[in-house]
This record gives C-alpha cells, structure tokens and sequence, in this order.
C-alpha cells in the first residue's frame, strides 16, 4: 500500500478517528464507574454511620440518657466492650446491634468517635491508631451538619472515610468517623482500565482492517474507470464503465466519465468526417484537371483548345489553394486565437469604408448598395484585417446570390452595449432545409449553378468563426426568392 | 450505339466525361441527382450508369440500390473522389470501380471493358 494513496490515507483518519472516539468513550465508561462505585460505597457509609447514630441513640434511651449511659452507649456500640448493670434492658438493642454489624460488615471497618473539636473518645478495637485528623475545611463542612468523604491510604490500606456530625441531646455534637476499605472498587476499576487497554488495540486492528476493505470497496469504481480509460484508444470509443452496483456519489463520476468519452467519440466522428470532406473536396478540383488534361493530350488539339484546359488546369489550381489557405485560416481562428491583433476600431468609420468598396464590388451586376448608418461613434475591439474578412465574406456571397439590378443594404444600429450590423440583399434567398447547414464548413448552396463553384464552401464558416473570436455571433434570416439578411452582432467597448 | 449514363452532381467533371464518352462513339445522357436520373431511366434505355457516390439528397448508395432492385441488367461502373477501398465499402457489388483523380484513360479502359463484351 503506497504512502500517498487514497486507501492508505483514508485507512490512517478512519483509524485515528476511531481511535479517538473510543478513548473519549472508554473514558467515559471509566468515569462513569467510578463515579457510580464511589456512590454506592459513600451511599453505604451514610447508612452504616446512620445506623451507629440510631444504635448509640437507642443505648442512651434504655439506659436513662445521663452521661454515664451515653458513654456505655458509645463504647458498646463501637467496641462491645464495657460493662452496664440492668443488662437485662439492652440485652434486645445487643442482639439488634450485633446483627446488624453483621449485615453491615461493620466488624472489618475503622469506626471513631471524635468529639466536637476533632479529638479522638473511642475508637474500635481494630484500630491501632487514630484515623488522620480532620482538615479546617472539613470541620467546617461537618459544623454545617453535611457529611465529608475522603479516600486516604492509611497504613497500607485504601480507605473510604467518611466523618458525620452527630448532635446528641440538646445541644451536643459528636462527630461519627467510618473507614471502609477501597479494595473492592479499586480491584473492579482496575480490571475495567485493563479490559479497556486491551480491547482499544484490538478493535482498531479490527477497524484498520475493516477500513482497508471499506476503502478497497469505495474505490473500485476509480479502479474499472482506470481499466476502461485504458481499454480507450483513438481507435475504439466503444469501452464504457457500467454503472450498475455503484454508490450514489461514484455514480456521477461514472456517468461523467461515460459522457466525456461520447463527446470525445463524437468529436473524433467531426474530425473524421471533416477530414473525408477536406480530401474530397480537394480532390475534386484534381479530378477535373486529369480530366482535362488527359482528353486534351489524347489527340492533337487546336492552340485555342489546349489554352482552355492550360487556364481550366490555373483555375482549379487557385481553387484548390484557396480552399487550403481557408481551411489554416480557420484551424487558427479556432485553436490559436493568441494570432489576431486587436485594437480599438470605430465600428461606423468601418462600415462606411466597407460600404464604398462594395459598391466597386457590387457595380458589374449593376446591384446599388445602399447603407444606412447612426451618427458618432461605436467602438469595438477588433482584428482589423479579419473583420474586413468577415464582412467582405458576407457582401460578396450577397452579391454572388443577387441577380442583375437588384439591392444591398448595409444597416447599423446601437443595442444595449452592443452593435447589429444588418446585410440584406433582394437575391435568390436560401430554401428552408437549407438554413442551419448554412455555416458548414464546404456547404456549397449550388452546385448546379454554372460558374459559382469558384467559391471554397468555407466564406461562411470563416465568418461565423471570426465573428466568434470577437465574442460576437452571426444569424442569418432568408426568404426563398425574395432574399437575405446576415446579422453580425458585435459588443461594444 | 452503346447510352452510357452520367450520374453526377460536378457540372465540370459531368461535362469533360460527356464530351470525352461522345469523342469515343458513345451516346450518352447526362443526370445532376438521383431523381432526375431515376426518371431518365424510366424513358430511355441505358447500358451502363457512371455513378458519383457524394451528391446532395440522395446519395449514389441510395441510386446503387434503386438499380439493383429495378434495373439489374444495367452495368454500374462507381466514380468518385472517394479511394477504391473505400468506394466497395460504401458500395459492394457493382461490376467496377474508378477513382476520378486516376483519370480519363483508366476509365475509358474500365468502360470498354464493362460494355465491350456486349
């Protein structure tokens, strides 16, 4: 598995974030624990503290409540220890008690007594010493009568103490201390942490496995796209990645990728086809020439004869080199728009100069030309020298399809922030299914007409390109004898 | 005298091959398209068509396949730009095929030989 693969990099965050997780969730389940062990022992604290109190209580009503019983009361009910005369009135309470201390367990826990100020009375017998002394804090906390818990390790041992006030008659406190051992909750909490640490390793194992195979799954569609791109070579189109059993989001990929090659197919049809056009059209005007020149060489032939098929052979040489320059001429308006000059260009000087040399143009077929422009100024950026091309491309088919004495007419007008130039002519027009082949490249709109074959078939082609790379575009309206009008819209600086 | 028919939308080439094909004794009717073609056929009696593949409407593949429903005694010799191989691809069967730019003397050749037997 590389270092900088998708599979590597999502399996390393998938771990890392499981990871984290299960730290935050197995601290939680420690915390969680702890606190509720720690709860139910100080839980169990107050109750045992509570039963001494009660127990202590009950001693000193049987025997009178005077400070000699309270003492009995308090050694008994800790120590078992002391002596009372009347036996006989506690002997209920003794058996009460010592069932009790039995539930409670109360003989393995460290009781003191401690008197208002903190000083030891009685402590129990298990106890050698006396437990640590009361902190300042606490003996405030106990004289608002709440109860104090703390956890000390007290010689070798693991303690819960708890210390309660304990008010006795009117107006005396005591203070009830009770240390229970640790050793339970801290036996279960270490086992938690361990299972903790050893599970977390291997989940993430699990996990970092698991994520392989998530990934691996995710990416398979990357995988069959790579397979079919390589299947894909100029050749053969055909390969296309399935989009069955694929995820939501692969599936656009997928289809994306589909898409594209079908537009790459399709172009690669266009060039195809545009190519098998160019050689036929190039080969044509061959074709003629052999034609020529092998009828002519076959017998002899009069001067006049052999100079016609000689200007035939000149034409179809012109020809054939226009429709080379043509066609490099569009290759570049197409795909290296970096080749034209702009500048800024006053559309109305422009047109009124285009204007005088159509009429130069359009007075053999004694065709007026007449043009109709705003006053002021409209300025354009534009490649001067392929503007003229483009406009010149328009008069003269307008003057090719318009017969003798009839009438063009070029119109400027001003849009929003943009310029419509208008030529119309009253000629031949363009038949309906004709319209959108129009712009084609080689669309020759008669090839019955005699002598019109002198064009390339590329004059509109050219122009819409021209018009495109000035970020304007061209539109054409015709009516079938009657006429045409080609609309060049151009935005304005 | 042997009607050869020329099926071809280039005015030129249809006029130097017509011109060409009467200097050689054959008698010989001109067709711009398909339909007009089809029509001519009806009326007169052709011996072999010369046939462009590339013309507008409908192209010589379509007319190819009207001769060989309706008219399969006619010869038909292909003529186009398109190269030979390409030519039997698009139309397969016909009794031969030319590339114009091969010239007049390799069609003449082509032509006495579909129409010399007779």
């Amino acid at each position: 598995m590389k270092l900088n693969s998708i599979r590597f990099k999502i399996s390393i965050l998938y771990i890392v974030l499981l990871g984290i997780i299960l730290v935050i969730y197995s601290t939680f389940l420690y915390l969680s624990l702890h606190y509720t062990l720690y709860g139910e022992l100080d839980d169990e604290l107050r109750i045992k503290a509570q039963e001494i109190a009660s127990t202590i209580d009950s001693y000193a009503d049987a025997l009178d409540r005077n400070q000699q019983s309270f003492n009995f009361a308090v050694k008994r009910a800790i120590t078992l220890e002391g002596e009372y005369p009347d036996k006989d009135k506690i002997i209920d309470l003794e058996h009460q008690w010592l069932q009790k201390i039995d539930k409670f367990d109360l003989k393995e826990d460290y009781i003191n007594f401690l008197n208002v100020k903190g000083n030891l009375l009685v402590k129990s017998n298990n106890l050698q010493g006396a437990l640590p002394s009361l902190t300042l804090k606490e003996m405030a906390k106990l004289r608002e009568g709440e109860a104090v818990f703390k956890s000390i390790k007290f010689e070798k041992r693991n303690l819960r103490i708890i210390s309660v006030p304990f008010p006795y008659g009117d107006n005396e406190q005591y203070i009830i201390q009770i240390a229970t051992s640790l050793k339970p909750v801290i036996h279960l909490l270490k086992i938690r942490l361990m299972h903790i640490a050893i599970s977390i390793p291997i989940v993430l194992l699990l996990a970092s496995f698991l994520g392989r195979l998530f990934a691996s799954r995710i990416l398979r569609p990357v995988l069959e796209i790579t397979k079919t791109a390589s299947k894909i070579t100029y050749e053969d189109l055909s390969a296309r990645v399935k989009a069955e059993n694929v995820d939501e989001e692969m599936k656009y990929l997928v289809e994306a990728f589909n898409d594209m090659i079908s537009r790459l197919e399709q172009s690669f049809k266009y060039i195809a086809d545009f190519s098998s056009q160019v050689a036929h059209d190039l080969k044509t005007p061959l074709a003629i020439i052999r034609g020529e020149s092998d009828v002519a060489l076959r017998k002899k032939r009069s001067p006049e004869e052999y100079k016609r098929v000689i200007k035939v052979n000149l034409e179809e040489a012109g020809r054939m080199l226009r429709v080379i320059d043509d066609l490099l001429l569009l290759t570049k308006l197409d795909y290296r728009p970096e080749f034209f000059k702009f500048e800024q260009l006053d559309m109305i000087e422009f047109l009124w100069e285009i204007s005088e040399q159509s009429k130069i143009l359009a007075a053999p077929k004694e065709i007026i030309v007449n043009t109709n422009l705003p006053e002021g100024k409209m300025v354009i950026n534009a490649d001067r020298l392929h503007l003229r091309r483009l406009f010149f491309n328009l008069i003269d088919n307008a003057i090719k399809f318009t017969l003798r004495e009839g009438k063009i007419d070029i119109d400027a007008k001003r849009e929003n922030n943009k310029v419509i130039v208008s030529i119309s002519d009253t000629g031949i027009g363009i038949a309906e299914e004709d319209m959108p082949k129009i712009f084609d490249k080689f669309f020759h709109i008669d090839r019955i007409n005699s002598h019109a074959e002198t064009g390339t078939g590329l004059g509109l082609s050219i122009a819409q390109s021209i018009a495109k790379i000035h970020q304007g575009i061209i539109q054409a309206k015709s009516t079938l004898g009657k006429g045409s009008v080609f609309t060049v819209t151009l935005p304005l600086v | 005298m042997k009607k050869i028919l020329i099926v071809e939308d280039d005015q030129k080439i249809r006029e130097i091959y017509a011109k060409f094909l009467i200097s050689e004794e054959y008698s010989v009717i001109e067709a711009s398209n398909a339909v007009d073609a089809y029509e001519i056929l009806k009326k007169e009696n052709i011996d072999l068509v010369l046939l462009d593949i590339k013309m507008p409407e409908i192209n010589g593949s379509i007319m190819y396949e009207v001769l060989r429903l309706f008219h399969r005694d006619i010869k038909v010799i292909v003529s186009s730009v398109y190269p030979l191989y390409e030519q039997k691809e698009i139309i397969s069967g016909a009794f031969d095929y030319h590339d114009k730019s091969q010239g007049i003397d390799v069609l003449l050749g082509k032509i006495n030989n579909a129409l010399g037997d007779g």
